[in-house]
Formats: C-alpha cells, sequence, structure tokens
C-alpha cells in the first residue's frame, strides 16, 4: 500500500515516498506534486526516499521526470536519502538520473535549499 | 518444486516483488542481492503487463555442481513477442514506456539472464542469481 505524504515545510514542499507504490500511482503522486507545487506556491521540493527499498526503470524516470517538470514550473527539486543499495543498483542498471540534484538526507536538502535564497 | 505468481494487472507486479525480496531473505541473499533481485523481478514482471497484458513467474531454489544454491525466476508470456532481442538488450533501446535501460539493466543485475521470444508467440525470459560468488 502507498503511504506517501505530501507537506509543506517552510517555502519547500516535502514529499516522502513510502510504501509499495505502483506504476499508476506513481504517476498520480507526480501529478499531485506539481499541483502542490503552485497550490503552496513553494521555491523548492524534497522527495524523501529513504524508505524505498527499491527503484527500478521506471521510478528512476518518473523521479527525474518529475524533477525537471518542477524545474519548468521555476522551482528546485532534491531527492534526498537514497538508501546505498537503491544507489547501486542504479549505477548497475545504467539507469540516468543524473539531472537530479540529490541530497543525503532531508535536513541537508531543506538546509541547501534554504541558504540558496 | 516451482511457485508460481499470476500477473494480471499492476498490482500484481507489487506482489511479485514483495515475494520476490521474501524469497531471496530467506535464502540468505545479502541486502545487496535481495535489492538486485527484487528490483529485477519488479522490471520483468513490468513488461509482462505493459506488452503482453498477462502472464506469470515461475520461480525455485536451484542447486547446481559448483555455483551451489541459486534462485531461478521465469517470466513467461503469450504476448506479441520481442521481435528483435538483440535490439531489445541495446542499451537506450525503449518501445515507448521505459527509461531503455529495463532489460539491459536487469541483465547486468543478474549472474544468468537468457530469453526466448518469437513474434507473434510471446517470451520467456530466465534470470538467475547464485548465492555465493
Amino acid at each position: 500500500m502507498n503511504k506517501s505524504s505530501i507537506v509543506k515545510i517552510h517555502n519547500a514542499l516535502v514529499v516522502t515516498l513510502q510504501g509499495e507504490i505502483d506504476d499508476r500511482t506513481a504517476l498520480e503522486l507526480q501529478q499531485e506534486i506539481l499541483q502542490s507545487v503552485i497550490r503552496y506556491q513553494v521555491s523548492g521540493v524534497v522527495i524523501e526516499i529513504s524508505q524505498l527499498d527499491l527503484v527500478d526503470s521506471y521510478m528512476a524516470r518518473i523521479l527525474s521526470e518529475t524533477a525537471r517538470m518542477i524545474k519548468l514550473m521555476g522551482a528546485e527539486t532534491f531527492l534526498a536519502g537514497l538508501r546505498p543499495m537503491v544507489a547501486v543498483t542504479i549505477v548497475e542498471m545504467g539507469l540516468n538520473i543524473d539531472g537530479v540534484k540529490t541530497a543525503l538526507n532531508l535536513e541537508v536538502a531543506l538546509e541547501v535549499l534554504k541558504g540558496g535564497r | 518444486m516451482s511457485n508460481r505468481i499470476d500477473i494480471r494487472n499492476e498490482s500484481d507486479v507489487v506482489v511479485a516483488r514483495q515475494i520476490a525480496r521474501q524469497v531471496a531473505s530467506q535464502m540468505g541473499f545479502s541486502l545487496g542481492d535481495q535489492t538486485r533481485i527484487t528490483t529485477a523481478v519488479s522490471e520483468l514482471a513490468r513488461n509482462i503487463f505493459l506488452y503482453a497484458k498477462q502472464g506469470w513467474i515461475e520461480y525455485q531454489e536451484i542447486t547446481l555442481g559448483v555455483r551451489g544454491r541459486g534462485i531461478e525466476f521465469i517470466f513467461q508470456d503469450q504476448g506479441p513477442g520481442i521481435p528483435d532481442v538483440e535490439l531489445a538488450l541495446t542499451v537506450g533501446y525503449t518501445s515507448g514506456n521505459g527509461m531503455g535501460m529495463g532489460l539491459s539493466g536487469t541483465k547486468r543485475l543478474m549472474d544468468e539472464f537468457d530469453i526466448k521470444s518469437s513474434p507473434g508467440k510471446g517470451a520467456t525470459i530466465r534470470i538467475v542469481r547464485w548465492l555465493n560468488k
């Protein structure tokens, strides 16, 4: 079951992905994130994925496209908290999410976003 | 004895990866290998749903002389098949919905990876990961 959440903290949107996310849910979450950027007028989005135990090619594509869409809208995205083994499989598979900024954890991402203004 | 997982809709892909992680963990695979196996199963189960609409997965523990114990998953469907297997394994090749890394990436995560397919007759993909390297 998908247990993800989207909350606004200061000037950023914090999206926590967790639970079992199927492909359709991933697309729905993408739409929800984009709508929330406008609704809350945030300048940054942190997608926190420390609870995800796998990122396959589909999820990698959704994450990377979401970051590009948010950039087009005028906000900045950080992917935070990748698990070591998730990072290993992404690299081994040759998945490309180079365009997405990453942070060690949510706290670091929020600090960088705050410092950027 | 092999076990079977039917793939008929998107939520079955999630079920398949849950079972894969559970089986890999019970067999004593490292966290890294559990993640590789689960990711590979996620990719190939999704392919069944995307390209053939339905199919099934058979999995079992295998033992082979010097290689010792391993886990084998066989993905079968009766969909349109893969017209050009070599092309499908090319990095960056996509027939639409993915990143173009699904098959080639999955192959890199596994110790063994074989595809049998002919147009109109579906596809059979077999993957193996050995417990001890």
